[in-house]
């Protein structure tokens, strides 16, 4: 490696990781901060799913039928209270269900069991239901009422007007996915985190990169300490290089701190969660990638890395201050998140010119990999034109350290 | 040896900078015409007002910036085409010029010094002698962010100067400086033109063009109105001094003053 190239990235380099604050900002805080925040998220999140499921029930339900008395009486698998009473006016309850000390008024048509046996007549008896789909106390009550315990009284009723269940039935739905081994087992797993991780990884290098890169490049110039840097007989080049490589490392490192912070943050789920609270993160550790899936991860990684470090460095140069760069920076930023987010929710394999789009390519790659789709061609094709971006930039840059216009800022 | 032949340097101005120089001239002649050579063992100083051109003119010869027209050549390599060879024989030194406030004297200046592609043995053996000069020694593992502003101006002078240029281009080198630092600057700049380096500076001061210079070019409005040693502006303007010398050639371009 050239001299100079070496000396950049070392100063570059001891510049980040002699700097106690810069070390806490960039490595400590990211990982911490994103398992602490998400892990609390997390856990407040599944504690009031598990409140409101747990809730008790208040219900008022007038003219109910008596076999619908019998079905709430029989009840196990919640805690509900009901109080039955006969011709209640839902006026009555109003200000309870809207003050939250009610969850619902339920009102059946008082001549429901007559309606239903004369069902030839046509006439069907009606059941109003009054709830505030605003308090999820509220709403829960509603979901609980309408899919577990009308079923059963219409399961009932229709039992007793056919006489047998199944002649309800039309036909046997079996699904033989599993049987005949038809199912794509490891893609199926790799979903999961094939929707959110390389949105993730892609939005953290970018972010990691604009915190290092506008401070490095823009900072310099605006404390002029670049100006000293280009009076020195260095080729632009190397300048340029030396900054996009020792930058590109301390991006990446940033934004596997991040990563780490989100691995932290599932670890702090599995252990202070209940294990029967349903959040599903167990399946994740059935996950098995090899040797080949993380490099092919770590090549998509650095060609990521080094395109946004390159576009960053050379606003950054365009800028003549830290906060001049961050205008021109935050409008990209939105461009990669856009990027980012489009391939959440598709699954399908995209073809193989899509991988040559910089950018698009190596994060619909980094999707691929999870969901073990991912080939050397697509590798090789999305690798290339990142490298070419690459370059370019970098001749970009170099031409640019050469301007007297990025050399003095006024 | 410095040979500057017909130097002109104009700007573009964008609409900002016509608004705050409140001028509708699009281009703006910042240098005109400037011819001068600046020879081995010898102090040159270019002496002039705010805005006279004299910082472009350095600037320019440093290859920091590209000449609009003219020649310039710097040990005999010319600034356009061999801008890297010039920026090797070369010391530029200017206010604007900053060192990183995080490291230490004895880290920056090793930092630029193998950015010359110095071997470990010259960089120490320089390193010790400008630091001891400067009197830099016992600050050398402090941070640069905690030294005093002379002791980091007195730095950047030995960053500047550790890959023993031939040629030392000082822009206003005494310049928000105290006197002491200013004195041992001035004392520096007499001993590397005893050595054969070509010097040159730029100043506003005349007091330090009379006892420094060797030859001295007045500018103004981007033109060198006369130069030469001091006796002989002296003899060519008929003054006494080089104050009344600069003012006698300013009143004539300005005679409304």
């Amino acid at each position: 490696m050239n001299q100079s190239l070496k000396v950049i990235i070392n100063k570059e380099l001891k510049r980040v990781f002699t700097d106690k604050r810069l070390i806490l900002t960039l490595f400590v805080l990211p990982a911490v901060s994103l398992a602490l925040i998400y892990s609390i998220i997390g856990y407040i999140a599944v504690e009031f799913m598990q409140d409101v499921k747990t809730h008790e029930s208040t219900y008022v339900i007038s003219n109910a039928p008596a076999a619908f008395v019998e079905i709430v009486d029989q009840i196990e698998d919640k805690a509900i209270r009901v109080e039955f009473i006969d011709n209640a006016a839902i006026e009555d309850y109003k200000t309870e269900i809207i003050e939250g000390t009610l969850d619902m008024f339920v009102a059946f048509d008082p001549s429901f069991v007559d309606k239903v046996t004369d069902y030839e007549s046509g006439e069907m008896p009606t059941i109003m239901t009054y709830y505030n789909y605003g308090e999820d106390y509220s709403e829960e009550a509603y979901q609980y009422f309408v899919n577990r315990l009308l079923p059963v009284l219409e399961y009932d009723v229709l039992s007793s007007r056919f006489g047998n269940m199944d002649y309800l039935e039309v036909y046997n739905l079996i699904d033989g996915s599993e049987i005949e081994e038809v199912v794509n087992k490891e893609k199926a797993t790799g979903k999961m985190i094939s929707s959110i991780l390389p949105m993730i990884i892609s939005i953290f290098l970018f972010a990691g990169a604009m915190s290092v890169v506008m401070e490095s490049v823009a900072g310099e110039k605006e404390r002029g300490t670049m100006a000293t840097l280009l009076v020195t007989p260095v080729k632009r080049e190397f300048i340029a290089m030396g900054k996009m490589i020792s930058l590109s490392i301390i991006s990446t490192l940033t934004a596997l701190s991040s990563l780490v912070g989100i691995a932290g943050t599932l670890g702090l789920l599995m252990l202070i969660l209940p294990k029967d609270s349903g959040a599903g993160l167990g399946s994740l550790l059935t996950i098995k990638y090899t040797g080949a899936h993380v490099l092919q991860l770590m090549i998509f990684m650095l060609c990521l890395v080094g395109i946004y470090v390159g576009v960053i460095i050379l606003l950054s140069a365009i800028a003549k201050t830290v906060k001049e760069a961050g205008t021109y920076i935050t409008p990209v930023y939105m461009v990669v998140m856009v990027l980012s987010f489009m391939n959440m929710y598709s699954f399908n394999v995209e073809p193989l010119w899509k991988y040559a789009i910089p950018v698009y390519g190596q994060i619909i790659g980094i999707k691929e990999i999870f969901m073990y789709q991912m080939d050397w061609a697509k590798v090789g094709l999305s690798t290339l034109s990142g490298v070419v971006l690459i370059a370019i930039l970098v001749a970009i840059i170099a031409k640019l350290f050469n301007s007297e216009k990025i050399i003095f800022t006024e | 040896m410095i040979e500057v032949k017909n130097l002109v340097k104009s700007y573009k101005l964008s609409k900002k900078k016509m608004q705050k120089a409140k001028t509708k001239e699009k281009i703006v002649v910042a240098v005109n015409g400037v011819s001068f050579v600046a020879k081995p063992g010898e102090i040159f100083g270019l002496l002039g007002p705010n805005g006279a051109g004299k910082t472009t003119t350095l600037r320019c010869v440093s290859t920091l910036l590209k000449p609009t027209g003219g020649e310039i050549s710097v040990m005999g390599k010319d600034v356009e085409s061999d801008s890297e060879g010039v920026r090797k024989h070369i010391a530029f030194l200017t206010n604007e010029l900053k060192l990183d406030k995080h490291f230490t004297p004895d880290y920056t200046v090793d930092f630029f010094a193998r950015l010359y592609n110095m071997d470990r043995e010259s960089i120490n053996k320089r390193k010790e002698e400008l630091f001891e000069y400067f009197g830099i020694t016992n600050y050398r593992q402090k941070k640069i962010g905690e030294l005093s502003t002379g002791m980091m101006q007195k730095l950047s002078i030995v960053v500047s100067l550790i890959h023993d240029p031939d040629v030392v281009i000082f822009d206003e080198p005494t310049n928000g400086l105290d006197i002491v630092t200013a004195k041992k600057v001035t004392e520096y700049l007499r001993e590397l033109r005893n050595q054969g380096k070509v010097v040159v500076i730029s100043t506003h001061i005349m007091d330090l063009a009379e006892k420094l210079c060797d030859r001295i070019a007045i500018m103004l409005d981007g033109e060198i109105k006369i130069h030469g040693t001091l006796q002989q502006i002296l003899e060519e303007t008929g003054e006494k001094d080089l104050e009344e010398a600069f003012f006698k050639v300013y009143k004539d371009l300005n005679p409304e003053m």
